[in-house]
């Protein structure tokens, strides 16, 4: 998703909509994950930042992946 | 877990209403292998807030007494289910008569108390044939070393391989019927908790409390990851010693029913889905749990 800040908050780039919290299920290597995350409250699509992708979410995958 | 580790927010995100890998899924899978009656006696060692007792009661319609030895577990669970026994007390001095319960369960416990201690409790307090129900983490290496500067709070510092677990269920009365691998679970907890606190290192900081001291948290990690830790499944059957009278082998000829899946299968009584799990209400599902008047002072009455 495009996702941009608005006034320090983040918005859907294509509703443009302001994300808010939500509980998401990430699903990786037929694991289900839940987990708050921004999303937009009309499409649904979840905002990653490359912080979280790289750095925890990094981690989390090792984790399942056994390693 | 400790109720320390249950109050923080972080570990309650991660691990929702019920505090180990697999929630009340494998909690059902246990139910499922005992096969579980209407009616049975059935002792939760360790029983937390009551969870697992609540939907034992509710869904199998056993009658339940929970165990622990948190006065403030015991406060939620009794409030959340006052109809229910709730006992305090410890599970290796267990304050309940020979012989009263049909199964004990024991889920993400054995591995944090002196086990042997608890085995001989719990081979008391069930009737002979009684089955013991187990879910619990474990070393997938254990040649790598136990875990013992693993933070006190976790499951971690008393697990152990699982010939070790096989061996000293053998040698404290009980035949293993049911063994199974659910590591994945494990392995979804802790990939919840690293998404909560950030990074593996820093739930072992957060876990580790006042024992931190000079702990190098790189090196923690390492040291867990190395032994593999895993998660099992088991169910087990207090052998009768001699002159016992003979009691039914519920698991027959054919080893104990499994269902693969979580959905409960066609020859057990039990539910389609654990408990909030919203419109479904199982077979059982109006049914009240029988017997269960006492307070936790006067122990489980059946």
């Amino acid at each position: 998703m495009e996702a941009r800040t608005h006034a320090g908050k983040w918005r859907c780039g294509k509703c443009d909509e302001d994300l808010v919290t939500k509980k998401v299920v990430l699903e990786y290597l037929g694991h289900s994950i839940a987990h708050e995350l921004p999303a937009c409250p009309k499409c649904g699509k979840v905002y990653i930042s490359k912080e979280l992708a790289e750095g925890r979410m990094c981690e989390a995958e090792q984790t399942l992946e056994d390693k | 877990v400790s109720a320390g580790l249950y109050q923080d927010a972080s570990f309650r995100r991660a691990a929702g209403a019920v505090f180990r890998p697999g929630g009340l899924l494998l909690t059902q899978e246990l139910a499922e292998a005992c096969r579980l009656q209407p009616g049975e006696r059935v002792l939760d060692l360790g029983c937390g807030v009551g969870a697992t007792a609540a939907y034992l009661a509710e869904r199998w319609v056993v009658t339940v007494c929970g165990l622990d030895r948190s006065p403030a577990f015991l406060a939620e669970a009794r409030s959340g289910h006052p109809e229910l026994d709730w006992v305090l007390g410890e599970a290796g001095n267990i304050p309940l008569p020979d012989g009263e319960f049909d199964t004990v369960f024991a889920e993400c416990f054995l591995s944090g108390v002196d086990a042997r201690a608890v085995l001989a409790e719990v081979r008391r307090v069930l009737r002979p044939g009684g089955r013991l129900a187990l879910s619990d983490v474990y070393l997938r290496h254990p040649e790598a070393g136990a875990l013992p500067f693993a933070p006190a709070v976790t499951c971690l510092r008393g697990a152990v391989g699982k010939e070790e677990t096989m061996d000293l269920l053998r040698q404290s009365g009980f035949a293993v019927k049911l063994w199974e691998d659910r590591s994945d679970a494990l392995k979804e907890l802790m990939a919840s908790v690293i998404l909560s606190y950030g990074s593996a290192a820093d739930f072992w900081k957060a876990t580790l409390g006042e024992e931190e001291g000079d702990v190098d948290l790189e090196s923690l990690s390492r040291r867990i990851a190395g032994a593999r830790p895993g998660y099992y499944l088991l169910v087990a059957e207090a052998v009768p010693s001699e002159g016992a009278t003979g009691f039914a082998d519920h698991f027959g000829d054919a080893g104990p029913a499994h269902a693969a899946g979580a959905a409960g299968s066609a020859s057990t009584p039990g539910p389609a889905g654990p408990a909030g799990s919203g419109s479904d209400t199982g077979p059982s599902g109006n049914a009240q749990p029988t017997g269960n008047g006492g307070s936790a002072d006067h122990g489980c009455g059946a």
